[in-house]
């Protein structure tokens, strides 16, 4: 239960983080480069929210957009990989990143990285609640004098957010697969099984590591990039794509023992179709499952996204995740000098959070499910 | 048997494979591929070079060659490191991974074994609360940051160990436990488990209504039903212990195929890569089956298939 | 199974483990090295004409001596295997006398048809050197290493014909001599060359060897390797066993600091043909004149090297027994220095760097001082918006280097507004346009871009070192803070970063030059539009023009000041951002004698001692802060 409820606080740390009085993540001070964490005061005074740029902005992005729209459906009329073709392409997403820039500038002058639509109106409930005053650097400050409470804090979104998507689109591959191999049973059952066997003994972080060095290579993440994908994109669908095996093999387990139950042959003697049996009847009954399964996956994906930030491949700044601020804590680590609040706070954050997912999946399997015990 | 292992090797065959395929495409879909140059060549020169390396045939037959190539054992150049062929280089580096690994997977086994049994017979005690509290946290923290600290605790603040390196014994340490120390964790809370459940059965009552000494009866009797739940934990660990010693040999600057590996993926090593990543294809399969043997062994209701 | 077997199971595990404990702890253990080094990263070759590098440097100062030394201290060029030379009134023929004693290490001396092999295979493009034009000053090199692009109709060519597929790759093909009549162009990139042999008209294509022993061209021509231009023209030509004379393309003052450097340094022929290529580079068939010979080779490990007892020059060497670590981490390189387990490292992460330096008393081991090396940015001129030369003004008026070097550079390094880095005897700093953040936001607004809005999300990439990616990310900031642009950050590792940046794969990339001799022309000539260098693509044709009339120039104050002229075109147009100049970072124990501080921060091994005994300080720290 205390697990529980550390997660909660967490997780609501994390996703209020744009509401409340911190000082932006990003916000570089160089002259207080390495500051201890101070308490006193415990308030101090930052830069304002430009307001007249955040209002005037709505104007200028709608006839940017107008523009936009013009452009794109030019381009959709001109013949593909011509220099004409190329040209609009570049202005595309010229006019593209202005209309971004535009949007984001009051925000990125006070050092927040990238925001959405809803933490834009966080921050700026944030703004007109607390003006300018945030807390002060309590967790010390790093080598761009950044505060480390609120890269912690922006830190746990990402990580949170990493840990939940990837695993959830493991969930959705593993479920439906399991689902369709338990059902259809006969040989398809056998080809899916044996994928899945084949699957289960290539080294994965292997092919993600050498996956990932190769969508990261210039030309392809410039494509990438054009569709809108970045490298946490990328991250959650090859993380998603590694983690559903066991899933897969447990669904598949489960729906065999239930199809014969009998209110699925009663459904089917209704003249229910198949899928509607499948999605309908019995994947509900799989919740639990799928329950544990979550809470387990979650914190081996944190782990994974912090073991590629320490080789470089994790999230890019100015996105922050904990593995990566971890791994800033690491670096400073020498025979000299320990900046010690660099390495203990992140250390604190992504250990606590992993033990009580940890343990909240522990609690979590032996209530619904003792015999899942040593899968 | 020889049917189970038989089967085995056709499922290895088939797997390495589909790596190989897999790896082979992704390979040449990067623009320039994998022949990068750092100069310009002369139009002629470049030709030649691409005849040689039959960069000039269709993609199919080109993986093909290269398909022959791998199956009867070469595995080409590597890119980076020019003076060495990626077979070399996996000479060079594969011992010293494996003693890495087995040294490791000792050290997990018998500190998680001393640690498990330890919590589970002096249950609700102090050193039961430090020692699950020690396995929680090796399990929660990612190694690179055990590492980190174990090298500012054990070389720089109590000067036991050196800092990297390879070649001596105390060199080994350090690294072998960081390698270690989240699987010891896990075998600790393994071992914890099932030794509570031993210790409840009727035989360790009879034996200790006998009269058997506390320590004989818990190595000798409880210990052999305690075991295999960690023998079985052993399949998971071998490759987990794998893909740590990516990270721990970068820390620990040791020359094994982690560091080779990573380098070579940041490098643009294709060959290099590639090589290793179907090497360790191998290495997860021998090892699995080691262990799935050894589990057959231990236990005689489990069956081979 | 039974009982039995099962014991027996669990017992033999058990010794296992026990048997790999001993083991490990029984292998064999290393004698220890006199001196140890820790060499940045694992090198890519220890073959002189093909590396470039500080680490490959430093290996092949150890493994191979040339014509002429660098003096450990000043750098100025000493007598190496040439024991004195002869320099023609218009500087254009050197004529090199070689010592008789120069040995190669398996006893055979080192004549002068040695450096006309090394110098052919260095300039040979089949060898593919990356700093084959270091041997663009003799003359007709370069037109040499041009192989089909350097020949018109009327030189005399040399053709080499195709080997067996399986021959060893270092050898060369039977070579036919003779006047090249006319190219034919067949398709992009393939060309026939006609030449006339001996009064007949034969017409030569190239391809590879596998080829040529599986059919026949098509036509009636023949098979050949390549053409080249006939190596006889190019000025390198053998008097005798011990005389070489060389012929330059234009007057080059820095010729004897060339003939120190590596590239042009020997290699053995014998073993190159004996082996092949690489296997002649392995410890146990290397052939090698240097100072030291290569005992073994552990990758990522370390190389160890012993002295050689065939150097002509061995009185001088006093180490035995070096130990060459690749270290990859500067913080893992550190560690091993201060648990003395390494004498010598040459870079300090940045955080350390910031504490040692500020010692009280100074540290005895650290002195940072000034070498000839530039730390800038290159622009790839040829992508939007970066072919505009306002943004390039820009970015680089934007930029607040004094806020760089205090926070990021903590050994001193100054801020840098120029190519050349300070520190050459005579020359005269240019410098770009002071920072101007008023001006830098004119400029982008007037290049399409007010308050940065639309511009492109260009990308830094750097190599992968903390301080390099810190630097970047300080100039991400200050971009966003002055001029409202957005741009990233991309590090690759070394190999990577090398292949993007030669194959302009980049937007924005980080680049450090150190001369190569101490020259201004060493990095003005890197702009020029043909240089390997490069690779902004940027092209100037009066730059150009100013670069080739300087080397033809042999007065020193005029030739100076065409470079001048020349720097200034590049600071003005900016195909690049200086950012700052170097300073050296090395840490040295006390007890190593023979380490200078010096302009190229280039440390000779040979000239290094160590010293227990004596208590004074050593050359590094005298004349420290």
């Amino acid at each position: 239960m205390l697990s529980l409820g550390v997660l909660l606080v967490i997780c609501l740390l994390a996703s209020l983080t744009p509401l409340l009085p911190l000082q932006a993540p990003d916000h570089t001070q160089t002259e207080l480069q390495y500051s201890e964490p101070l308490f006193n005061p415990l308030w101090i005074s930052t830069q304002q929210l430009d307001w007249q740029l955040v209002s005037r902005s709505p104007r200028i992005t709608k006839s940017l957009r107008d523009e936009l729209a013009k452009l794109k459906s030019k381009y959709s009329s001109t013949t593909p990989d011509t220099a004409a073709a190329k040209e609009l392409r570049y202005e595309i997403r010229r006019k593209a990143a202005e209309i971004h820039d535009t949007v984001q500038a009051p925000y990125r002058k006070l050092g927040f990285p990238t925001l959405g639509s809803l933490s834009r109106w966080m921050v700026r409930t944030r703004y007109s609640l607390f003006g300018g005053y945030a807390l002060n650097s309590i967790c010390g400050r790093d080598l761009f004098g950044r505060d480390l409470v609120a890269r912690l804090c922006w830190g746990a979104r990402i990580s949170l957010l990493v840990g939940l998507v990837a695993t959830i689109v493991s969930l959705v591959i593993g479920v439906t697969y399991g689902a369709i191999a338990g059902y259809c049973g006969g040989w398809i059952d056998d080809v899916l099984m044996r994928v899945v066997d084949v699957l289960y003994s290539v080294p994965f972080v292997f092919v993600v590591i050498f996956l990932l060095t190769i969508l990261g290579e210039e030309s392809i993440a410039d494509e990438l990039a054009f569709w809108g994908i970045n490298r946490i994109t990328v991250f959650y669908f090859v993380v998603g794509a590694i983690y559903w095996l066991t899933m897969s093999r447990v669904v598949r387990g489960q729906v065999i023992s239930l199809k014969h139950e009998l209110y699925v042959e009663a459904a089917r003697s209704l003249g229910a179709g198949q899928l509607r049996i499948l999605f309908w009847h019995l994947l509900p009954n799989l919740l639990s499952v799928v329950l544990v399964y979550l809470t387990l996956t979650i914190p081996k994906v944190m782990l994974f996204e912090a073991f590629l930030s320490f080789l470089g491949l994790g999230v890019e700044p100015p996105d922050v995740s904990w593995g990566l601020l971890a791994n800033e804590g690491i670096k400073v680590i020498t025979p000299v000098k320990v900046y010690w609040w660099l390495v203990l706070f992140p250390s604190i954050a992504l250990g606590t959070t992993l033990l009580a997912l940890n343990f909240l999946g522990d609690g979590v399997r032996d209530a619904l499910d003792p015999q899942l015990k040593d899968a | 048997m020889i049917g189970f292992m038989v089967r085995r090797l056709f499922w290895m065959a088939l797997t390495l494979w589909v790596v190989f395929s897999v790896s082979f495409f992704l390979m040449r879909s990067v623009p320039g591929g994998p022949f990068d140059r750092e100069r310009v060549l002369e139009p002629e020169i470049e030709a030649n070079l691409k005849k040689r390396y039959h960069l000039d045939k269709p993609l199919v037959e080109q993986y093909f060659i290269e398909l022959g190539k791998v199956v009867s054992g070469d595995l080409g150049y590597s890119f980076k490191i020019g003076d060495y062929t990626v077979n070399e280089i996996i000479q060079q580096g594969l011992p010293i991974s494996v003693a890495l690994g087995l040294l490791a997977l000792a050290f997990a086994t018998i500190l998680g074994l001393v640690a498990g049994v330890t919590s589970a017979v002096l249950r609700g005690s102090w050193s039961d609360l430090f020692l699950r509290l020690a396995a929680t946290i090796g399990i929660a923290l990612p190694n690179f940051m055990i590492a980190g600290v174990s090298i500012l605790l054990f070389v720089f603040i109590y000067p036991v160990f050196p800092a990297a390196g390879w070649g001596d014994f105390d060199q080994l340490v350090l690294p072998s436990l960081c390698l270690g120390a989240p699987y010891a964790a896990s075998i600790a809370r393994i071992a914890r488990t099932s030794m509570l459940d031993v210790l409840k059965q009727d035989h360790i009552r009879t034996a200790r209504a006998k009269g058997v000494g506390p320590l004989r009866l818990i190595v000798v009797h409880a210990l052999r039903g305690a075991l295999l739940p960690v023998v079985s934990f052993l399949g998971p660990a071998v490759a987990g212990i794998l893909t740590g010693s990516l990270v721990v040999e970068q820390i620990f600057a040791i020359p094994g195929l982690g560091s080779h590996f990573v380098q070579a993926a940041l490098q643009r090593d294709y060959t290099l890569a590639m090589g290793l990543v179907l090497l360790y294809t191998v290495l997860l399969f021998v090892m699995n089956w080691i262990v799935d043997v050894s589990y057959a062994l231990l236990d005689p209701r489990v069956e081979l298939k | 199974m039974s009982t039995f077997y099962r014991k027996l199971l669990v017992w033999s595990i058990l010794f296992g483990i026990v048997v790999i404990g001993v083991w490990s702890s029984l292998a064999e253990r290393l004698p220890p090295a006199d001196f140890t080094f820790a060499n940045e990263s694992e090198v890519k070759s220890i073959d002189p004409a093909l590396v470039t590098g500080q680490p490959e440097g430093r290996i092949a100062y150890a493994l191979f001596d040339g014509l002429v030394r660098n003096d450990p201290e000043t750098l100025e060029p000493l007598p190496g295997i040439a024991k004195r030379w002869e320099i023609s009134d218009d500087k254009l023929t050197y004529k090199m006398f070689l010592r008789d004693d120069a040995r190669w290490s398996d006893g055979s001396p080192v004549t002068a048809q040695d450096f006309h092999y090394s110098w052919r295979r260095l300039l040979n493009p089949r060898t593919a050197a990356e700093y084959a034009y270091q041997g663009w000053y003799f003359k007709n090199g370069r037109r040499y290493s041009q192989g089909g692009s350097g020949i018109t109709p009327g030189d005399s060519v040399e053709v080499e014909l195709n080997l067996p597929p399986g021959a060893l790759n270092t050898l060369r093909g039977q070579v036919l001599r003779g006047e090249l009549v006319r190219v034919v162009e067949r398709e992009k990139d393939t060309r026939d060359y006609v030449v006339r042999i001996e009064g007949t008209e034969v017409c030569f294509r190239p391809t590879d060897d596998v080829e040529a022993s599986e059919r026949l061209p098509d036509s009636d021509c023949r098979w050949c390797r390549q053409v080249l231009l006939d190596f006889r023209e190019v000025g390198i030509e053998v008097i005798d066993d011990f005389t070489l004379k060389i012929q330059l393309e234009h007057p080059t003052p820095y010729l004897l600091g060339l003939l120190g450097f590596y590239p042009l340094f020997p290699v053995n022929r014998h073993c190159l043909e004996t082996h092949g290529q690489p296997a002649w580079t392995k410890a146990e068939n290397l052939v090698n004149n240097g100072p030291f010979r290569m005992q073994f080779r552990r990758l990522r490990d370390r190389i160890r090297l012993v002295k050689n007892e065939h150097y002509w020059n061995q009185a001088a060497v006093q180490l035995q027994v070096i130990d060459a670590l690749a270290v990859e981490s500067l913080t893992t390189a550190l560690n091993l220095y201060f648990t003395d387990k390494v004498d010598w490292i040459t870079d300090v992460p940045a955080p350390a760097l910031r504490v040692l330096m500020a010692a009280d008393p100074p540290r005895q081991d650290l002195n940072p001082a000034p070498f000839l090396c530039s730390y800038f940015y290159l622009f790839n001129t040829t992508r939007k918006p970066l072919t505009d030369p306002r943004v390039r003004q820009a970015l680089s008026l934007a930029l607040d280097r004094a806020e760089i070097c205090s926070r990021l550079m903590p050994a001193g390094e100054p801020p840098s507004l120029s190519l050349v880095p300070p520190g050459i005897p005579g020359w005269e700093q240019q410098r770009a346009a002071a920072e101007n953040n008023d001006e830098a936001r004119r400029l982008l607004a007037e290049a399409g871009y007010p308050e940065g809005k639309g511009f492109p999300r260009l990308e830094i990439l750097t190599n992968t070192q903390e301080s390099h990616q810190a630097i970047s990310e300080l100039i991400r900031k200050q971009w966003q803070r002055e001029l409202g642009i957005s741009v990233r950050t991309r590090n690759e590792e070394w190999g990577a970063y090398n292949s993007s940046l030669h194959q302009g794969k980049y937007d924005i990339a980080r680049r450090g030059w150190g001369a190569d001799y101490s020259d201004p022309n060493t990095f003005v000539e890197l702009f020029t539009t043909d240089s390997e260098q490069n690779s902004t693509g940027w092209s100037n044709p009066r730059f150009d023009q100013l670069v080739v009339e300087a080397t033809r120039e042999t007065d020193h104050r005029r030739r100076f000041e065409i470079l001048t002229e020349a720097e200034r075109i590049v600071l003005d147009e900016l195909p690049l951002l200086p950012i700052y100049s170097y300073h050296s970072k090395n840490m040295v124990k006390p007890h190593v004698r023979g380490f200078y501080n010096n302009a190229r921060d280039d440390h000779p091994l040979w000239a290094i001692r160590v010293d227990r005994q004596s208590r004074g300080p050593n050359e590094f720290q005298r004349g420290s802060r």
